[in-house]
């Protein structure tokens, strides 16, 4: 078989990509394979093809938890999962602000208490790729450091907010350490 | 173990809220199939297993049960008729007293419900309010900062919070004041209906009054909301029964307590229509000697599934019989204490 892309060469490697669910299968010699892998290394654009699809397929963007179109919710009136809000966040804003006249939600004080917020969850997912980046990032000790005292004194708050108070001390134990450390 | 049907009550016959909640993350109840419901209910019946609240356990019930049984959860307000639709394959939590309860995946994954006698709106969110808490430290439950709680439904985004109060308003659908009310509720985001088959011409003059929007406002002003406008209804329904010629009144209830001691067939609607009479008549002092409790109990335990459950499955025509039956003897042993 001859490379898909030049024509010219034999193919040597078969690349299968998976976008939106549509599969994208491509037989290539190895030249190709090799600018193919390049360019395919550029991050914005395969995470917001991902989400959103080039922009030919906007109207088909769908979620990516549970398959559902814009269409598909207006249709059966129904959202297919939490999720769904996040994907379609400017397609619904005014259906929310027809249903209710409003378009934010006022939180009464308890549930601040019990509910796992955005804001929360950001840190978290920061912190995670924050420790990722630790753990490779040798060279860069003096940042480090600062990193994991800045990550555990946000996870002390968390503690004391949640009033988990054992928790709390081993932080505060564990962030002296850190500072103490050379 | 008395239900809200139980109790004495007036005007406000009874109050329920409603939470709704869900994971996140997982497709909503529409998008799931028989397999997932069912993990999703066994996770709950673990978590509730030695759970014991302040009103006590939430019991785990599989409805997989008799078409009967299902109905009569419906007809005593603990599951809705959607919900009795798809029963076979869902689970149902629900206290000893009946008062509070949890389907598993209706729309949402967790509807979290309170009903109980009268307006009683506080006392029936906290106890909602309890359950909510502990469902939403033991699971992740869908919840945006700018949406608040996520729901299957745009509707009830936010609080994911329904609070409604049930009014028996004969005077006020008398004077045909029931669509000046719902034009008036709707322009501060509450809503009016018929509790049993509107414009039927059975609809025993229960009305329910619920909020509407769930985004923008909080538990606690949205339950203000329906108690001010609540209150105003039922001082409204006072003052317009006042304008019944007493005469004429007495006549069209005690006829109605007549039927209902004496008659030999009575039909569902019939019931209805003649159990709300009663109870205008009790409310107002004009039937002295039958407690105020006996005509929702009526209302509730003359309904099909009601019957059905009690006495075993009927004909629609031995049902009418039955029912007849059931409702003469009911109010003579009323009247002779016995109940
Ligand atoms: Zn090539
Ligand atoms: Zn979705």
């Amino acid at each position: 078989m001859l490379c898909n892309k030049c024509g010219k060469n034999y193919a040597t490697t078969h690349i299968k990509t998976v976008i939106n669910g549509v599969v994208n299968e491509q037989y290539l010699c190895s030249e190709c394979a090799a600018k193919e892998k390049n360019s395919s290394f550029d991050f914005n654009n395969l995470i917001s093809s991902l989400f959103y699809g080039n922009p030919a397929e906007l109207q088909e963007k769908c979620c990516n938890i549970c398959g559902s179109t814009f269409n598909d919710i207006i249709n059966s009136g129904k959202a297919g999962c939490s999720n769904c809000y996040d994907i379609f966040k400017e397609e619904f804003e005014p259906y929310i602000k027809s249903i209710h006249g409003h378009t934010k939600h006022i939180p009464a004080e308890n549930y601040l208490k019990y509910v796992k917020t955005d804001n929360a969850e950001e840190t978290e997912n920061t912190e995670n790729i924050k420790e990722q980046n630790n753990k490779i990032n040798n060279e860069n000790k003096e940042n480090s450091k600062n990193n994991k005292i800045e990550a555990l004194e946000k996870e002390l708050k968390q503690a004391v907010k949640e009033e988990r108070y054992e928790d709390a001390a081993k932080l505060r134990d564990e962030i002296n350490a850190e500072k103490n450390s050379n | 173990m008395a239900n809200w049907y139980d109790e004495n009550t007036d005007i406000a016959v009874s109050t329920r809220i409603r939470i709704a909640r869900n994971l996140k993350n997982v497709p909503f109840t529409n998008k799931l199939n028989d397999e997932k419901i069912k993990e999703i209910s066994l996770k709950i019946k673990e978590l509730l297993k030695d759970k014991v609240f302040s009103f006590g356990k939430l019991e785990y019930i599989s409805l997989n049960i008799d078409d009967n049984e299902i109905e009569s959860l419906v007809e005593r307000h603990i599951i809705s008729p959607d919900f009795a639709n798809v029963a076979k394959k869902r689970a149902l939590c629900l206290s000893e007293d009946e008062s509070v309860s949890i389907m598993i995946c209706e729309e949402d994954h967790f509807r979290i419900q309170v009903i109980l006698p009268g307006c009683n709106l506080k006392e029936a969110y906290k106890k909602a309010a309890e359950v909510d808490e502990f469902l939403c430290k033991n699971l992740n439950i869908a919840y945006s900062d700018t949406l608040g709680f996520l729901t299957e439904c745009p509707s009830n985004l936010g609080t994911g919070l329904r609070a409604s109060v049930m009014l028996h308003i004969p005077a006020l659908e008398n004077v045909n004041a029931i669509s000046n009310i719902s034009d008036s509720i709707s322009k501060i985001g509450l809503t009016v209906r018929g509790l049993y088959g509107e414009g039927s011409g059975a609809t025993a003059s229960l009305y329910q009054i619920s909020n509407q929007v769930t985004l923008g406002i909080t538990e606690e002003d949205a339950i203000n909301n329906l108690k001010g406008i609540t209150d105003q209804i039922i001082e409204e329904e006072k003052k317009t029964r006042k304008e019944f010629l007493p005469v004429q009144l007495s006549d069209v209830v005690f006829r109605a307590l007549g039927t209902l001691e004496n008659a030999r067939i009575l039909s569902g609607k019939e019931l209805m229509t003649l159990a709300s009479k009663l109870k205008l008549g009790i409310t107002e002092g004009i039937i002295k000697n039958i407690p105020k409790y006996v005509s929702m109990k009526l209302i509730i335990e003359c309904s099909p599934g009601m019957l059905q459950k009690k006495f075993g499955l009927m004909e629609p025509n031995e049902r009418d019989i039955k029912r007849a039956e059931y409702c003469r003897n009911f109010i003579k042993d009323v009247k002779n204490n016995e109940i």
